[in-house]
Order: C-alpha cells, then structure tokens, then sequence
C-alpha cells in the first residue's frame, strides 16, 4: 500500500530533518504500531503517509513516497481524502468548529467527499451508536469534554470508511471504556483496511504483529515485538519506552535482554503495589472541605455534578478517577475558583472560598490543566515560569532560585530563553508544569497528567511527585491512567453520574478496578497463553545502515 | 506567486483581524484607520495575493456586517495588500526602522488611492475618526478636495507605519518554525523573542472579581427554535432584499412635509427598523441584537451627526439664553441621520440574519450560491474568528488568574490588552495551522463541490410569509415610481 524510498523531510527553518532516510512498506490491509518518544518523528510521518507532507507542510523532502506504486503526491485531494483517515492527539483541533451538533459535525467530513445525502445519514446514525454518542447527538460540540470531543473526533474520522487509519496517539484523553470502544472498533474492520497506530505507550500496541520504532527520525528496527535481544542502539529507546509504561516498575533493573515473559510475569500474577501509609493527622478544622456543591452544563452535556462533599486532610493524596465526561475537569475548576458552583461551597482551613477569585488562592492552590497550549502563553520559557512567582511579589535572587528550581525540576535546563511554541509537546507538558511548581502551592490538583507524556515525561514526573512528597504537598492527581495511580498510597475518589465515592484506600477501590479493563495485563497474559515459538524466534533486526 | 496551503488557515484570521481593527478604530473615533493588520501580516507571511485575499474577504465582511460604505475602501485596501507583500519579500520585516519606511510608502501610496473616493463618492464622511481631521481641515477654509487629501497624508502614512511597527513586531516574537512554515518565511529575518514583563502587585481583596467565564457558544449564532430559526434562508433573504429596497431605492433626501404619502425618510427608516425590531423579537434575540446595534451603528451615528451638524450648508445660529453658542446646520443633521439610518438597516438586518442563522447553514447556502467549499469555509471561519479569539482569550486570563494575576480596574485593566495580542494571536495562527491538516484529511475542498442537507418542507406559515414578504417586496419596488401619482 505504502512505500518509502529513502525518504528524507526536513521542516522549513529546521536545521536538521525531522525525518531521515526512511525506506520501509506497508502492505494492504496491514495493521502495525510506530512507537517512538516525544520529537522521533512520529507526528511527521504520519502527516507524510496522509498525504500532507509536500501539499500542507511546509519543508524539503527527499527520497519517495509511493501509495499503490505511484507517488502520493500526485493523488488529488478527494482520492487522498477517501483513502486514508488522520486522527491527532488534540480534540480541539479536528473538528470543523463551524457545527451546532455532534451529528452535524460527523456528517460534514461526508459531504466534502460529496456523497449522496441518504448514504450520509445512515453513515451518521451508525456512527452516532457506534460510538455511543446517540444520546450527545444534539449537544454541541462545544460543550463536551476533552474525552467526549476526542470521541466524536475518532467517529468523525473513521465515517469516511478509509483504506488505511493513522492514528497519532489517539487515546491521550480516552477512558477505559473508549479505549476498548476504540480497540474493538480496530479490530473488527474488515480485513482490506489497515492501520497504523503512533504511541508511546508500549502496552497499547503489544498484540501487534509489526513494530516500526523511530528516534530521532531514524527507523531504529522494524520486527514483531518481541522484547529479546534488546541491545544496541535500541537498548535505551526500550528502557524509556519501558519506563513509560511501569512507571514503578522494578524490570528495568534485571537488566537487558528484557523478555516478554518477565514482562507477563510481572503484570499478570502482581498485586498492585501499595506503600505502606503513614497515618495523617486529622486536624480541625481540614485544609479543604466542600459541602452539597453542585454544578450543571446545561441542557445536552449530561447531568452534572450533584451535591458533592469531600473532606482533605494536608498532605493527603488523592486519585480522582471517573469516565469520560463524568466531570473530573469541572471539579478542578470548581475548585481553583474558576467556576462558580450552583450550590455548595469549598472552604479553606475552615473559611468558606469566594467563587470567581481564583488569585486570592494563587499562593495556597495549583491547578495543572490536561492540555499545556490552554495554560501558555508568554513569549519565552523563562517569563512564562516566573509569571506566577511575579505575581506573589517575588523578586531578585529568590525568582532566579525559583525559576532553576522548576527548570531542573522538569528536566528544562538550558531552554530557558526557548520560545514555548518551539518546544515539543512533552517539553511544553513539562512547562506546564513548572510554570504551576514554581508558585510552591501546599496543595495541587494535576488534571491529567499522562494525556501526552512520554516515557521521559513520566520518568521526570515520578522525580516531581518525589519532590512534593518531601514538601508535604497536598496532591489531588485526576487520571483515567491506573497505572499512574497504582502505586500512590492514595485516597481513591470515583466520580460517575454526578456522584463522587470516596474509598480510603486503593485496595478498597481495588474490586472497581478489576472490573475495568487492565489492558496490559489480560493481553500480555493472552499472548504468553498461546506459545508462539518463544525459543526459536530470531533475534531482533537492526538496520546498520540506519544507525548512527 | 501561488497561494500555498497554508494559507487557507491564515487568510480568516488575517480578514477578521482587519474587521476586529476597523471596528475599533471606529469605536474610539481614532484618528487612524487600524483596517489593514491583517492585510499587511497576510502579505508579510504570504506574499501579495495573500494581502490582496484578505483584503477582499474582509472589506466584504465588513460591509456584509457595516454596510455598503466599506466597498469603497476595497480598492486602497486591495493597493496596500499588494504592495506589501511585494515589499515584503524585499526584506522590509527584518526590522522595525525598515518597516517603518514600508509604512511610509504604503500609507503615501493608500492615500492617494483613498482620496478622490473619499471626495467624490463619500463627500467627506466615512464615518470614523478620521472625519474630525477633515472637520478640522475645513474649518481652516480649506475645499474638501483639500481637506480630504491633507487628512489623508496624515492618517494614512501615519496609519500604515504604525500597522507595519506592529506586524513587524509580531513577526519577530513569533516562533521561528511556524515562521518558516509561510511562503515568506525566509524573508522575515531572525527571532527575537519579546518579553512581556507584567509586575502587578500581590492579590488584594478590593481587586475586579475575576467573572465566571463558562464556555461560549462559538458565533453569532443565538441557537432557538423559533419561527425564524427554523425557516430557510430563501424566505430570511426576501426580508433582506426588503429591506435594501427600502434602504438605497426608496426616495433619497429628507422632505419636510405633513403629506402623507410624500418621500418621508425619517418615518419609513424608523418604521422598517421597528418592523425588524419585531421580527428579532420574535425570534427570541431583540436583546442581543439590540445590543449589538448600539455597539456598532451608535458611534458612527454621533461622528456623523456631529461632523454634518457643524460643517453642513447652510448653519443656523443656535442660541442658548439669548447668546449664540454655536453655528448648527440643520439640514446637514438630517443628512447624516437619513445615511445613518439607511446603513443602520442593513446593519440591523445583518445582525437578525446571523444571530438566527447557524453556520453550518449559512455554509450550506454559501454553497448553494456556487462558493467553492474552501472559500465558503475561510469566510465563515473570519466570520468566526472575533468568539474564537475571545474563547482563547478567557484560556489566557484563566490562566493568568490561576497563578495570581488580578486585574486592575479601569485604565490598569486596558493596559494589560497589548501585553496579551500577541500570543493570542501567534497561539491562534498555530492552532489554525495544525485544525487546516485534520480538516484537509478530513475532506476539506477535496470535491469541487460538497452534497447539502435536502431542505425541510415549506410549512403553511412559512408559505404565508414568503407570500406576503414577496407582496411587499413587490410594492417596495414599484412605490419610488407610483408615489406620485397616489
């Protein structure tokens, strides 16, 4: 289907390409990951294999691209657009924004490609069920949330009925359940149709036949995944992918060849780890306690938030999980002040907090947003790190400790005159966060902060969350991503239907996590179930021509 | 000299930039015009045709949304468009002293262009800030002629080198790699980051409560189910048609007289505005429409009103307590209040059309009008572009106000507006960017033409206006020649 020639892209103003000499195939109906960090090259790749790369992109490219054997280049836009589907990481920035209605929203893909007015109404109807977005169909696309939007984008993409889907870390802001929706849906396409899913996520991809991993915008290896033989250049790629995936995992350190069976092994039959936790000392009044707060949307978003109360001791921690939608994001803007609740009110050490002034908290509450493009908006990295610290009146010597202190802290050492636009997305993540540590708040709400990470993201954020325990930080962690949250001595707090359960414990949370998927776990097990030549499987290929 | 893909994403912004600037030179009644940002940032990144586009799709805008009045402005506008982005590739953005010569020669080259149609057709008004300076001319004896073209070499140069200053500085504080994705890139020189040192003092209590900002419906686009909201744009558009024959065909020039079919300007514009009045009430938006009349048709009413009332033919002495204060000309007044009125319709009718038209069928009957797909797009996206930069707006503020920033009151709070353009507008350039490569994978003007929602049946009350709206529009047509003989 696919067919790269030495094919070399490098961007307009880049210095150095962003893709190098990339000879690889993809048959028809082919299914396969490209799995690779944050700046390999995979955003790259897959706008080259849509089709964007010599049309919409700006930038020199070399080598070839042929799609059926000729070049991809020479298609017209409604042959490209009928073969071949793009979905981003982003929900904000694939949809048309000019719809009133989800079902408006899905049709409009249909009828730039012109088909007939019934066919597109049953394509609509069929989608809207498929991906459970019957009883959104009239909401606007507006007011949905991140993981709603980002579900409406992949319907709208797939609508199209492609030959082939690019996929570029699709299921940043997806729960459990449209992850499955979306594996499911992966699944069961017919057979001619393939795809080509982007991550950095090892355990999304691991039934997989075919691997393309990319760093630095080399095709490192490109073989089945089995995690044998890891030596060489892709030793270091694996571990970070790795560490990615198990944060707190101890593999890393049996050293190298890492085996799929350790890696089974280790999922399959481990009990969540939990550290052992110090007991808090329940003051009075508590640091934070809410009482009958409620929230609605409006008319098509869902219920809301009803009648919500919690109580937080300092330096507790929090795991604040809950479906797509269900208001985990609402919550932390309820909280941060920048909602005003229906009902209900949030005090502080006792003292009842105004809605509507979310400055008067700066010094006491930091609130991380999901995606870091929202919270950005200075010219450079230093300016946008010290914004905060400026406005609780620091100055001198004790902003420049600040602003080295978050720098290090993030792993952004020497960016600091960097403008944030030319970061990649898991530096300007990672500014995300400084930007918020540097106000040194004795308590956090960190809204999703694995939607986009990498595994250096997720390696440096386990050296924050070190730092805030030091530091007696009160840490209200919202995630769909358990792993993340497994191995927290945490409070789990479950928000579904506009009701919040507090379980004091993970292992009292355990049972509702079971019943969710552990996707790493049951398909790695599945894979070890059914022996597929473990011995007599070769050794992993390395291109030598592609290495440096 | 090919518009290239990018591009699509950039002329929107660039028209609506233009809009936004136009309207808010004519709100503070500047002496400066500010309608050609987005035109010269377009030809800076684009090169000429860029600017010559987003000129064109903006003057349209704006007289879509201001009235006829801005098609005059479309070929100065379409003059400064293309000369900057030929200058452009010249090298003139590389720094401000340069762009400041690139202002120059635009603003000399604009105003020449601006000012026979300023003499000729507009007799001197065109509404903004501008007008008082002519005023001021006159006043010094001058002819018009010459009050406009001395008005002209003061704003306009004045005008452009300000605009260039400001594109230039925006260029610089852009990121280098969306620079370089434009067509022009090359030649806008290298980065130098700006910085934006806000020091605010620590938070207080008495500080401007930061407002519940919840998400904003992204356009005009008052959603209901009213009437009107629901019947066809055809049936909307015979309104239309009503109204711009009641507007420039119905008799011209203000006739003082207690007959009651004579020419009556002053009864008629008021009695159409009411009638649209009503038909906004009926859809359920007279509040917001109302709203947005007043924000756009009362500044221009006063300065027009002022400007003819002092410098009109024929000044009456107007006393107070005996002594006379002022020379007023009364019929110079009505002048302006009858072309106030007439642009006020169309303004009003504007308004009512959009707040009770959803994009998607204002798209569809782009389309059906034979618009290509992607320019039915670029339009509704400029369109759009003024409640999606004020969405991105409250992102920053929220943000800004997480970490501690209060926003002061009254001047502190307008002074904090220039330190946020530009990375409103540099993060909205590259967001656009990025939406224009999902919707061109999505299909976005892959077929030359896109298939349309088949439209409702008529219902009987819909088939009763259009019937009714088409009798009038009738007798509006045929009353300039009958009145007469009534």
């Amino acid at each position: 289907m696919f067919r790269l020639q030495n094919f070399t892209f490098t961007y307009a103003g880049a210095k150095d390409p962003a893709l190098r000499d990339l000879s690889f195939q993809i048959a028809p109906g082919e299914r396969l990951a490209l799995v690779g960090g944050s700046g390999a090259g995979k955003s790259t790749l897959l706008r080259a294999l849509a089709g964007l790369i010599p049309h919409l992109v700006a930038g020199q490219s070399q080598g070839r691209l042929l799609y059926k054997g000729q070049d991809w280049s020479a298609y017209t836009p409604l042959e490209r657009a009928q073969s071949i589907a793009l979905v981003g990481p982003n929900p904000e920035l694939q949809l048309s924004n000019l719809s009133n209605t989800v079902a408006q929203e899905l049709a409009w893909g249909l009828e730039n490609l012109a088909l007939p007015y019934a066919e597109i109404e049953r394509r609509v109807a069929q989608a809207l069920e498929r991906w459970d977005l019957t009883s959104l169909a009239c909401a606007s696309p507006f007011q949905l949330s991140s993981g709603q939007r980002q579900r409406l984008a992949l319907a709208a993409s797939f609508i199209t009925a492609p030959r082939f889907i690019l996929l570029d870390e699709p299921s940043a802001y997806l729960d459990h359940s449209s992850r499955r929706q979306l594996v499911t849906y992966l699944q069961e396409l017919p057979p001619e149709v393939g795809w080509l899913w982007a991550t950095s996520r090892l355990e999304e991809v691991v039934d997989l036949e075919r691997w393309l991993f990319l760093e630095d915008g080399r095709l490192l290896s490109d073989a089945p995944p089995q995690l044998r033989s890891l030596q060489g250049p892709l030793a270091p790629a694996a571990t970070r992918l790795w560490a990615l995936a198990h944060p707190q995992d101890p593999l890393p350190q049996e050293g190298y060849p890492l085996t799929l069976e350790a890696a089974a092994r280790h999922w399959q039959g481990a009990p969540l780890p939990v550290r052992a936790r110090t007991p808090l000392q329940r003051e009075e009044p508590p640091l934070w306690e809410a009482r009958g707060l409620s929230y609605a949307w409006g008319e098509a978003s869902g219920a809301g938030l009803e009648e919500i109360a919690w109580t937080l001791p300092a330096g507790q921690r929090v795991a604040l999980v809950g479906p797509n939608g269900a208001g985990k994001s609402t919550l932390a803007r309820l909280w941060k002040g920048l909602l005003s609740p229906q009902a209900g009110v949030i005090s502080y050490k006792g003292r009842p907090i105004p809605a509507g002034r979310p400055q008067l908290l700066a010094s006491e509450l930091g609130l991380i947003g999901p995606d870091p493009r929202r919270q950005i908006f200075a010219a450079q990295v230093r300016e946008e790190i010290l914004f905060g610290a400026r406005q609780l009146g620091l100055r001198g010597r004790e902003l420049e400790e600040r602003l080295q202190e978050s720098l290090e802290l993030t792993g952004l050492e020497g960016l600091a005159l960097a403008h944030p636009y030319e970061l990649t997305n898991s530096q300007l993540r990672r500014l995300g966060w400084a930007s918020i540590l540097a106000l040194h708040t004795p308590t956090l709400l960190v809204d999703e902060p694995s939607a986009l990470g990498d595994a250096l993201d997720w390696e440096i954020w386990q050296r924050i969350e070190e730092w805030l325990l030091e530091k007696g930080t009160t840490l209200i962690l919202i995630s769909h991503d358990w792993e993340l949250l497994s191995a927290r001595e945490a409070e789990v707090w479950h928000l579904e239907g506009g009701r919040l359960e507090i379980f004091p414990t993970l292992e009292a949370y355990e049972p509702r996590l079971r019943a969710q998927e552990r996707p790493a776990a049951q398909r790695l097990a599945a894979l070890l179930s059914t022996p597929q030549g473990q011995d007599n499987a070769p050794p992993l290929q390395i291109k030598e021509q592609n290495c440096p | 000299m090919r518009l290239g893909g990018k591009i699509w994403a950039l002329l929107p912004l660039a028209a609506a930039l233009n809009v936004a600037g136009g309207w808010l030179a004519a709100t503070l009644k500047a002496p400066l015009y500010l309608d050609s940002l987005g035109t010269i940032l377009a030809a800076a990144l684009g090169g000429p045709w860029a600017g010559v586009g987003t000129a064109a799709i903006s003057n349209l805008l704006s007289a879509l949304v201001g009235g006829p009045l801005w098609l005059f402005f479309l070929p100065p506008a379409l003059v400064v468009g293309f000369l900057a982005g030929l200058l452009a590739r010249q090298g003139f953005f590389t720094a401000p002293l340069k762009a400041a010569l690139l202002g120059l020669i635009l603003g000399l080259a604009g105003a020449s262009c601006a000012a026979p149609i300023v003499t000729y057709a507009l007799q001197g008004a065109s509404g903004g800030g501008t007008d008082l300076l002519i005023a001021a001319f006159r006043a010094l004896g001058w002819s018009p002629l010459q009050a406009v073209w001395a008005q002209s070499l003061a704003s306009d140069p004045l005008d452009k080198i300000l605009t260039a200053l400001a594109v230039q500085a925006f260029i610089a504080s852009m990121p280098l790699s969306l620079r370089a994705s434009f067509p022009l890139g090359p030649y806008l020189g290298a980065q130098a980051p700006l910085q934006w040192n806000l020091r605010r003092s620590a938070p207080s209590s008495n500080a401007e409560p930061y407002r519940d900002l919840a998400p904003q419906w992204g356009s005009f686009y008052h959603p209901g189910a009213s009437f009107w909201h629901k019947a066809r744009l055809s049936s909307k558009g015979l309104v239309g048609a009503l109204t711009l024959v009641i507007a420039f065909l119905w008799p011209w020039g203000v006739v003082i007289s207690l007959h009651p079919f004579r020419a009556y300007p002053l009864i008629y514009l008021p009695a159409w505005g009411l009638a649209l009045a009503l038909l906004a009430w009926q859809a359920r938006v007279l509040g917001p429409w109302l709203k947005a009349l007043a924000c756009t048709m009362g500044p221009l009413g006063l300065s027009m009103l002022l400007l003819n009332g002092l410098f009109g033919p024929q000044p009456q002495p107007l006393s107070w307590e005996g002594r006379e204060i002022l020379d007023f000309s009364l019929s110079g007044s009505w002048w302006a209040l009858e072309r106030c009125g007439r642009l006020g319709l169309v303004a009003a009718y504007a308004f009512w059309l959009l707040m009770t038209t959803s994009n998607r069928e204002l798209l569809n009957e782009l389309e059906r009008l034979g618009l290509p797909p992607r320019w039915s797009y670029a339009l509704l996206a400029a369109l759009n572009f003024v409640p999606h930069l004020a969405r991105r707006l409250t992102q920053i503020r929220e943000a800004q106000a997480a970490r501690g920033l209060v926003w002061g009151r009254g001047w502190r709070s307008w002074s904090q507006w220039p330190s946020l353009l530009g990375p409103l507008l540099w993060s909205v350039l590259g967001e656009a960017q990025e939406r224009a490569l999902y919707l061109e994978s999505r299909g976005l003007g892959a077929a030359p033409k896109r298939s349309l929602p088949p439209p409702a049946p008529l219902s009987t009350a819909e088939k009763i206006w259009r019937l009714a709206l088409g009798l009038a529009l009738l007798g509006a047509l045929l009353y300039p020649s009958c009145k007469d003989y009534v």
